[in-house]
């Protein structure tokens, strides 16, 4: 007989709810539950079991792991990735900040991209416009040196003075 | 400011769902998530702080215009009867009727806005409006986004846009849903095909009560589920995009029924469209039925708009 297969969550007691998600580029993640564990998610509560929530929380928090190797804590709140591997939530803003390296893998399966495209505070939007000008000119700037186009890289070494000191004021 | 029984006895115009095409899209709705820079989110964070969010984010809601006339309580004063028309009446989630102390809700009494204290975000709004108007809804939640961003500081990062407490809403925060009644793709069997075409489009199908819930009375709800990397605006039109495509199988596919009537194939829960004092079995089905049959036979003129379905 098969060796038994452990409850991915609590990681003691054998699995005997099995889930298999196909993402949307057919990558599989199995997740196996033991009955305590598939209860305590949810499972049998149809009002608040959230599938996807449930597979993309643990994915996040082994990826987590996998990234950093020792346990996380968010400086601001204390939140740990043991937490976001019982909720799938984060613990505050900073949360971001403190798991971006484990979070950028599952953010890339779960949306269209990776950098936010849109709406913006109107204090920010400004200072987000001006960096993203600022990116884009610094490219112009760089193949207009390559190309020895010295005239244009002037005007361009001059508007991103201008432009650099905008930004750097309404930081 | 209304107190919840005048609220909750006497639904809004806009309730009544009369709109673009709402013989088959009974309401469209924009939510965007958003969340105070400077607290923890509400599932992580202890009571006092959430009763700091709540104090801070009630009273600047309140005051909006567009919230003039509106009804604001926390949600610990409420009892479970008025939760739950709340929430039948979609104006909250059933995880927002499930909190107490530190949660609250503003609704405005036309019906149209609605914002979630202390859900999964600080800030759960939404605009509401009758029959195919996402568009619609997404300006006006638009405006009302922007007028409370000049006075709470939102949560935002440059590089992944509003921070939301779940990875799964994080950049535009925006959920863009409508509802729709599919009578005429479910009996002509042509929803399951539907359903996974539009699953492909990165767009979820889901039950009467969003994530979970069951499509009773053919009722299904269709929102996107990418926020990140794509703007408010293409999400909105992909949306659209695809609901009027769905509309026009809709339509399509009740005049094949109607046609298949007219030679006498009747179809077994079909006769409800037209009859609707025979129906009570069908209303049995489930609770939420009854709410949805009239519209299909109110929009072909079958059943006289205002005649009740519970047999007479």
């Amino acid at each position: 007989m098969d060796e038994k297969k452990m409850c991915s969550v609590c990681k003691v007691k054998p699995a005997t709810v099995f889930f298999t998600n196909v993402s949307s580029e057919n990558k599989f993640i199995n997740l196996n539950l033991c009955d305590e564990c598939a209860k305590a998610k949810g499972f049998t509560d149809s009002t608040s079991f959230a599938m996807a929530d449930l597979m993309l929380g643990l994915g996040a928090a082994q990826e987590i792991e996998q990234a950093v190797g020792v346990e996380l804590k968010c400086p601001r709140c204390g939140f740990s990735q043991a937490d976001f591997k019982k909720s799938g939530r984060l613990g505050c803003p900073e949360c971001y900040r403190t798991f971006a390296e484990g979070l950028s893998g599952l953010l890339k399966t779960m949306h269209k991209g990776t950098r936010h495209v849109g709406k913006a505070p109107e204090a920010l939007r400004q200072t987000r416009d001006n960096v993203d000008r600022l990116k884009t000119l610094q490219k112009k700037l760089a193949k207009a040196i390559e190309d020895e186009n010295y005239e244009s890289a002037a005007a361009l070494r001059d508007e991103i003075r201008v432009l650099g000191g905008v930004a750097a004021k309404s930081r | 400011m209304k107190d919840i029984h005048s609220f909750l006895c006497s639904p809004a115009e806009s309730t009544q769902r009369h709109g673009p095409h709402d013989r088959i899209v009974m309401s469209s709705r924009v939510r965007l998530a958003r969340n105070l820079r400077d607290f923890a989110f509400p599932g992580w964070a202890k009571k006092p702080e959430r009763v700091k969010v709540l104090e801070a984010v009630l009273p600047a809601v309140s005051a909006l215009p567009e919230m003039s006339d509106s009804f604001c309580e926390a949600m610990d004063n409420l009892t479970a009867l008025d939760k739950q028309l709340l929430v039948e009446r979609h104006l909250i989630s059933r995880e927002h009727a499930a909190k107490n102390v530190g949660s609250g809700l503003v609704v405005n009494r036309a019906e149209t806005f609605s914002v979630m204290v202390n859900e999964e975000d600080h800030l759960r709004m939404q605009a509401l409006r009758p029959g195919f108007q996402t568009r619609e809804a997404w300006q006006a939640i638009d405006k009302l986004d922007s007028a409370l961003e000049k006075k709470l500081n939102f949560a935002f990062d440059n590089e992944l846009g509003y921070l939301t407490a779940c990875p799964t809403n994080l950049g535009t925060g925006i959920r863009v849903s409508a509802m729709l009644h599919l009578p005429g793709l479910v009996l002509s069997e042509q929803i399951n095909p539907i359903i996974q075409s539009v699953n492909k489009l990165g767009l979820a199908v889901r039950g009467l009560y969003g994530e979970g819930t069951e499509a009773l009375g053919n009722v299904f709800q269709v929102s996107n589920q990418m926020t990140l990397g794509e703007s408010e605006t293409v999400i909105v039109e992909r949306l659209e995009k695809v609901l009027s495509q769905i509309i026009e199988h809709e339509e399509n596919a009740r005049q094949t029924l109607l046609e298949k009537k007219a030679q006498g194939g009747v179809q077994p829960y079909w006769p409800c469209l037209w009859h609707p004092g025979k129906c009570t079995q069908y209303f049995l089905q489930g609770d939420d039925e009854p709410a949805f049959v009239p519209p299909v036979g109110r929009g072909h003129g079958i059943v006289p708009r205002y005649r009740t379905f519970a047999g007479g």
